[in-house]
């Protein structure tokens, strides 16, 4: 039970990222490579927000989804757009942005160069410090649940339902919509497509951010933390179907748990081999996601 | 190449053997029959055209029959071959030359390198890894290319040639792989007063050497290269007949009553 | 001078310095230039694939990592210390298992025909080979898109590096085969600081070069760059546009594996970094920068970023920023020169050529 309990916030932390991988891959069909580094650029929001500015994990929420979307808005206008239709060279670009940003956090943003170091950063590893809080654990029904990862999974929801109401009932969430489905159509009827992808980008970036923030709860923080999250989401994002909200939420469940179980039971390499491999092919004979009913 | 048949501006060619057919040919999307249990048939050396409004499945029915999109029901027959769904490649090679509403060359590559890949009857991959290109044209490049106009401009890559030319390259290429028979998707579209002259008799040359369907919805268009007019109306075939016939047919006319596609002479 | 003629001499050129450098070098140079010139074959490979077909794998270390470990097992073997059991094999052993290759760890066996040297040797350039004509078949068949084949490809690669991880009893683990001899074939030592090394890797290189600028210049490479450009076209033109993909595909996967035997040879060790994500993107940067379409480009793309990137890790200021430098690599070539140095390059010699050509046409 409790290796499901755990299965679940995994789950959480993956379809928040996932999510967002899944927003910018559905609206622009771009794969952002850099994904996974801005959960780890929200990891280090929180861990300098907390030695430099005392903030806690609550407050790092917003702070990381802010600062996380400005970096998607400044990667999106700089590398994105001017690639627009090249998604073999976006992708190589995305890596090329993500190897930078990796380097950048290790030597202090340049200034370790220079000898100095901000506390916070380098390569070493970083921890945050949780709430107390956040770091009982309750009994129900005979299983331990940590409270902080029901906080996850709390936060998961959260933003699962924020996000559906953005993209199903609001307007900006209509545009988002049909630039997915046809960009030319609903550029010729005024909408600002490019605008829109940028937004969509800066949110996508920011939902990663969050993630970081949460994820920086229980794993330790290092400049190298974000690659896996990147293919992970991929995944996520391809069996669940693109454009598909529920996709989304359910392979990340079902991977989510898949990981964990198998991790249990065996080994956490093989649970991530077979995970791999049934991703692999998914995207050979379902490339529009399982949950996805035949269209043309 | 074969020689050119003479023929007279009669509206009826002597039906000869068939050389596409189709069988009840269907496709549904979601339900929704783009194309509904059409049945038609071209005779060898026909010019066939066929009218529709937007949305009556023309297109459609010319990606069944080069394989783009595949029949939910019925089939396509060449000659007394079912091609139905073995694929694009195949079909091609089995005389099926289709050329798209928008040019669909390469531009990367010259007028002359174009047609050399069109014309290679031999498509295989070891066939085509131990043998070379000339630099200059077969014959059957350089009759192509002068019947459609290029034979100037050979050694020009692809990009820099106008729309119209661009055209005409795509049905070079087509002629080039010498298809039992020839679809084209409005043969005329963005062209030019005198670019769509040209292409007028450009088809008209080819009606009886070459079998030709065609789809079109400029009527004054088709008035001058037609023979035979098929009419399409959501998905499924409304009349045949000549232009006159065609003019006259109530079903027709209520059916475009109030829509522009039929120009009135 | 035709385009023919300047190509032609800029692979002579390129050949003639390599071949001529070893005279001018001590051993330890003299090995690290072979190493960059079988990353160079790789790149080869890589440029066939991406640039020439439009494939772009995102996992050719895991070719490039199976040629470096099946020839590694030959050589391990040829180790008199790792007789009639590898040592590594050795300490990870069950306490009474059999001293015998064929059941000293679950899967030994696998290892018995490695005992001859000519079956590492067929197994890194035929296995890399079987692996990408199976998925090869599967993916083009089914028309999967270039990102997706991307993704496949680099998922793969991770699979493998995280089997042979998880496998030490088998293939070493995460440190690898390490305990390797020499390579020596009928008498002859190849000193990987020698000349006979480096030798074998720049003969590799020219054929390598010369086979896939035959394969291009056919009627084949014709249909590949009509491919590139539209394959759904070259579809309606009559060819099996997923064999053409195949082909270049198993070839490509073919190179990177004799790559990786040279590799093995080079820098005596295989091990399953080789089979990493960054390795197998860095690959395509190599190609990326000296110009995807250009055999030779890619050549030389890889070693220059080979050789700054060696330069740069061992100057301690220049070390931290190399990453840096790397990652504004892939932005910049992919933004600003697409077709790379080699592009570049052809774009100059394009203008000196230009009143010539007017008149070439003109006649």
């Amino acid at each position: 039970m409790e290796t499901f309990v755990i299965g679940l916030s995994i789950a959480s932390i993956l379809f928040i990222v996932a999510l967002g991988l899944a927003i910018v891959y559905g609206t622009m069909k771009v794969i952002n490579l850099a994904h996974g580094e801005m959960v780890m650029i929200g990891a280090y929001v929180t861990v300098l927000a907390s030695k430099h500015l005392g903030l806690g994990i609550y407050s790092c929420l917003p702070l990381a989804f802010l600062v996380a979307a400005l970096f998607g808005l400044a990667i999106e206008r700089l590398v994105v757009r001017p690639l627009y239709g090249r998604l073999l060279d976006t992708l190589l670009a995305t890596w090329g942005i993500a190897l930078i940003l990796q380097q950048l956090i290790r030597i202090h943003f340049g200034f370790g160069l220079f000898g100095i170091h901000i506390d916070g950063l380098g390569s070493d590893l970083q921890n945050v410090p949780v709430p107390p809080e956040l770091q009982q654990t309750l009994h129900i029904l005979g299983t331990n649940i940590p409270v902080y990862r029901a906080f996850v999974f709390g936060v998961a929801v959260v933003l699962g339902l924020v996000s559906w109401w953005l993209i199903y009932k609001t307007r900006f969430g209509s545009q988002l919509r049909a630039v997915s489905a046809a960009r030319d159509i609903t550029a010729a009827c005024g909408v600002n497509d490019k605008r829109i992808n940028a937004l969509a980008f800066a949110y996508g970036s920011g939902l990663a951010g969050v993630a970081g923030v949460l994820v920086s709860g229980f794993m330790t923080v290092s400049p190298d933390m974000g690659a896996p999250y990147v293919i992970d989401a991929f995944m996520v994002v391809v069996a669940g179907g693109v454009g598909h909200l529920l996709g989304t939420v359910l392979s990340a469940g079902i991977l989510g748990e898949v990981q964990s179980f198998v991790a249990t039971w065996s080994n956490d390499v093989y649970g991530r081999t077979v995970l791999f491999a049934f991703v692999i092919l998914i995207l050979l004979f379902k490339p529009q996601g399982l949950f996805v009913s035949r269209n043309r | 190449m074969n020689a050119i048949l003479n023929i007279s501006e009669s509206d009826s060619v002597p039906c000869t053997e068939t050389v596409l057919r189709t069988k009840d040919l269907t496709v549904k999307f979601d339900g929704f029959a783009a194309v509904n249990k059409v049945n038609i048939s071209v005779a060898r050396g026909e010019l066939r055209v066929i009218i529709g409004a937007n949305g009556a499945g023309k297109s459609t029915l010319l990606d069944l029959l080069c394989g783009k999109t595949l029949p939910t029901e019925g089939e396509v027959w060449l000659r007394d071959r079912n091609i139905t769904g073995i694929g694009e490649a195949a079909i091609a090679r089995s005389g099926v030359g289709r050329k798209f509403q928008t040019p669909s060359v390469f531009k990367e590559m010259t007028v002359l390198e174009n047609l050399q890949v069109a014309s290679n009857r031999r498509t295989g991959v070891f066939a085509n890894l131990f043998s070379w290109r000339s630099p200059r044209p077969t014959d059957v490049e350089a009759e192509v290319a002068s019947r459609t106009g290029l034979s100037d401009v050979l050694g020009r890559r692809a990009s820099e040639l106008s729309h119209g030319q661009l055209q005409w390259l795509e049905l070079a290429m087509v002629l080039s792989q010498d298809p039992k028979i020839i679809l084209l998707d409005e043969p005329a579209a963005g062209m030019t007063a005198a670019e769509t002259d040209k292409t007028a008799q450009l088809l008209l040359d080819l009606a009886g050497s070459h079998t030709v369907l065609v789809i079109e919805h400029d009527m004054a268009f088709v008035k001058r290269i037609c023979r035979k007019i098929t009419v399409m109306h959501q998905g499924a075939v409304l009349a045949e007949g000549t232009a006159s016939e065609i003019e006259r047919n109530q079903a027709v006319v209520e059916a475009y009553l109030g829509s522009a596609t039929l120009s009135h002479a | 001078m035709k385009e023919r003629t300047i190509t032609l001499a800029a692979y002579f050129l390129f050949f003639a310095v390599v071949f001529a450098l070893p005279f001018a070098l001590n051993s330890f140079w003299t090995n690290r230039i072979a190493v960059y010139l079988v990353y160079a074959i790789c790149a080869v490979g890589i440029s066939l694939s991406w640039g020439y077909a439009g494939i772009l794998s995102l996992g050719q270390g895991l070719f490039f990592g199976i040629g470096a470990y099946m020839i590694s097992m030959s050589l391990t073997l040829a180790m008199p210390d790792n007789n009639p059991v590898p040592q590594f094999m050795l300490l990870n052993m069950e306490p009474n298992a059999p001293r015998d290759l064929c059941c000293a760890t679950p899967g030994s066996f696998l290892w018995q025909p490695f005992q001859y040297l000519s079956i590492g040797v067929l197994a890194g350039i035929l296995v890399p080979c079987v692996i990408a004509a199976v998925l090869g078949y599967v993916m083009f068949k089914r028309r999967t898109s270039g990102v997706y084949v991307s993704i496949i490809t680099l998922a793969l690669a991770l699979i493998g590096q995280m089997l042979i991880i998880n496998n030490q009893p088998l293939t070493g683990g995460f440190n690898g085969l390490a305990d390797l001899a020499p390579l020596s074939v009928g008498g002859i030592e190849f000193d990987p600081y020698g000349k006979s090394v480096y030798y074998l890797v720049a003969a590799a290189l020219l054929v390598v070069v010369l086979l896939s600028r035959l394969i291009v210049s056919t009627r084949m490479g014709h249909v590949l760059k009509a491919v590139r450009e539209d394959d759904a076209r070259v579809r309606y033109l009559g060819y099996n546009v997923e064999n053409y993909k195949l082909f270049i595909y198993c070839f490509s996967a073919a190179i990177a594996g004799i790559a990786g035997l040279l590799f093995a040879v080079t820098s005596e060790f295989a091990s399953p970094s080789l089979m990493s994500t960054s390795f197998s993107i860095s690959m395509v940067i190599w190609a990326a920068l000296g110009g995807r379409s250009s055999l030779l480009g890619a050549c030389i793309g890889a070693l220059i970023v080979n050789f700054i990137g060696s330069v740069a890790s061992e100057n301690v200021m220049l070390q931290p920023v190399w990453p840096i430098v790397l990652g504004l690599m892939f932005v910049l070539v992919v933004l600003v020169m697409p077709e790379g140095i080699a592009g570049i390059a052809k774009g100059w010699i394009a203008k000196l050529r230009q009143p010539r050509s007017l008149k070439e046409v003109v006649q």
